[in-house]
């Protein structure tokens, strides 16, 4: 059953009540923006993106604990998904993300790129899983990840390729920086590919902050912290990118990195 | 007037001394050159200097203005007036040039004090334009993507900006083509004054046609066996560093000859052969 969701203006974008179940349609053809923040997210959700429209969607959790929230996307025929999304969790938080791509008809395509910062006792658990169920359907699912004190970030990425359905591409990518030693950050990519006629790759690295790099900002008289902070700054620097492409999301985006700054001291 | 005074200094990298004894001093408004073959210390020496984690200074000390700089920080060596251009400068992802460099400005300046925008675009307009940068110089992430003459420039941009007291160029030269070596070369040598001095490292004669020296030394064994003016480079480049072994009387390092294991496809072939 389907339910119609009442939009809320924030700042131009809409913005979703809060609520257990929501599903929403976006029309044929239509452009839109959802910004979720931390007053405004949902335990669940689900969007069917209509042929022919663009759905961009940023969120930004931080206070809430959210577990067993789901949000589901089904993109019809040339249908495009661009989802952002920045989690940080502090304490003993513990964070669920699960999100269901659904390209369920030709050229649907999605771009995913998250950012992670785990710090405290905190746990990130993030599942991603694109399903190309039909054919000339494209998938980009990037994570980055910063991990603190004696956090945990588990990164699952997936991606499933149905037999039959042809030309598909699929990418994915996790990055890893882990900011000391006590913090864990595993990534599992996982490609469950039943046809042969297709593109994929996956890739995932997990490290700590170059040494030479450090020394090589600190030798211009950057104290450690700086250097650091500005090495994690660029580590993200794609995300911030993204959020620049959207129009008039300026403030939003400073008040979000500041958050995220702040949560590095 | 400043001087870096650089006094009995042995140094190691993994556990091998390079360094035995170095002894040099610099004042500002002069240009010290270090030449030697390769594997002597002289990329040792700078690092050491500016305070790299993979060298352990095992005696000997480093002053500057009277200062222990031995005892100072990396961050804190740089504000205290010292620079060194890499040889292979780090590149890094995501952090742009003007970030990058805006933020080592603001670190000199006093806790509450600001760098005023305008300040900061204009000398690093007039900085570029000296160096004959590209216009997109600030918006690139640091050194990602530049060819080799544009990261040694992109050290001395950062020099001209930061003003130490001292530099030390670890073969600035390498990488460079006629022009961009003139453009460094120019550079660098507007520089000198009573507020900056130089310690240049380099393998070759032709820099030294654009930054002139005061003083030449030639760093053999990890020591400084011969200091002198520029007479020494022209001999060094028509006749090599042999002559100097002889004259001093110098051996060549010794070389320790290490097993790592047998060679498991000789032995399986000597095995065919029975």
């Amino acid at each position: 059953m389907q339910k119609t969701i009442e939009y809320k203006e924030y700042k131009g974008y809409h913005l979703i009540s809060p609520g257990t179940t929501n599903i929403q349609n976006i029309k044929e053809n239509e452009n839109v923006v959802i910004v979720q923040d931390e007053n405004t997210q949902i335990k669940n959700l689900e969007i069917n993106v209509s042929a022919g429209a663009t759905l961009t969607f940023v969120s930004y959790y931080n206070k809430s604990s959210l577990s067993d929230s789901k949000i589901i996307i089904n993109l019809e025929k040339d249908a495009s998904l661009k989802m952002y999304n920045l989690i940080i969790a502090t304490n003993d938080q513990n964070i669920t993300l699960n999100a269901d791509v659904n390209l369920k008809e030709e050229h649907a395509n999605c771009e995913i790129l998250n950012v992670y910062l785990g710090t405290d006792q905190s746990l990130i658990d993030s599942k991603v899983h694109a399903y190309h169920v039909a054919s000339n359907t494209n998938s980009d699912l990037s994570i980055l990840s910063i991990g603190k004190d004696s956090s945990t970030v588990n990164i699952n990425n997936m991606a499933t390729i149905k037999q039959g359905k042809k030309k598909c591409v699929v990418h994915q990518k996790a990055k890893g920086l882990a900011l000391n030693k006590e913090t864990t950050i595993k990534a599992l990519p996982i490609l469950y590919i039943d046809e042969a006629d297709c593109l994929a790759s996956h890739a995932s690295a997990i490290g700590s902050i170059s040494k030479d790099d450090l020394f090589y900002l600190m030798s211009r008289g950057l104290t450690k912290l700086d250097a650091s902070k500005l090495i994690v700054l660029g580590f993200i620097a794609p995300f911030a990118d993204k959020i620049d492409e959207v129009e008039g999301l300026k403030d939003f985006k400073e008040q979000i990195l500041n958050d995220f700054i702040k949560n590095l001291k | 007037m400043s001087k870096l005074q650089i006094i009995d200094l042995y140094v190691s990298v993994e556990g091998k001394q390079i360094l035995k004894g170095v002894n040099l001093e610099l004042s500002t408004g002069e240009f010290h050159v270090i030449m030697g073959p390769n594997g002597t210390g002289k990329s040792t020496l700078s690092a050491a200097i500016m305070g790299h984690y993979k060298y352990t200074v095992d005696s000997g000390s480093i002053l500057l203005d009277g200062e222990d700089v031995l005892k100072m920080s990396v961050d804190e060596r740089s504000r205290k007036g010292l620079f060194l251009a890499m040889q292979y400068p780090s590149e890094i992802e995501g952090v742009t040039n003007a970030d990058f460099i805006k933020t080592a400005m603001q670190a000199r300046l006093a806790e509450g004090e600001h760098i005023s925008l305008f300040k900061f675009i204009k000398t690093l307009d007039k900085a570029s334009q000296e160096l004959k940068m590209k216009s997109d110089l600030p918006h690139r992430y640091v050194n990602v993507g530049f060819s080799g003459g544009e990261k040694k420039r992109n050290e001395i941009l950062q020099m001209k900006i930061l003003k130490p007291k001292f530099a030390i160029l670890d073969e600035i030269d390498s990488g460079l083509d006629v022009d961009a070596l003139r453009i460094v070369g120019e550079n660098v040598n507007e520089m000198k004054s009573s507020e900056f001095g130089a310690l240049v490292i380099t393998h070759y004669e032709r820099l030294l046609d654009y930054i002139k020296p005061d003083y030449v030394h030639i760093l053999m064994n990890g020591k400084i066996v011969k200091s002198g003016d520029t007479s020494l480079i022209e001999k060094v480049d028509q006749n090599g560093y042999d002559w100097i072994k002889e004259e001093l009387g110098l051996d060549d390092d010794p070389i320790t000859v290490t097993s790592i294991g047998t060679c498991a496809v000789k032995s399986s072939l000597a095995k065919n052969e029975a």
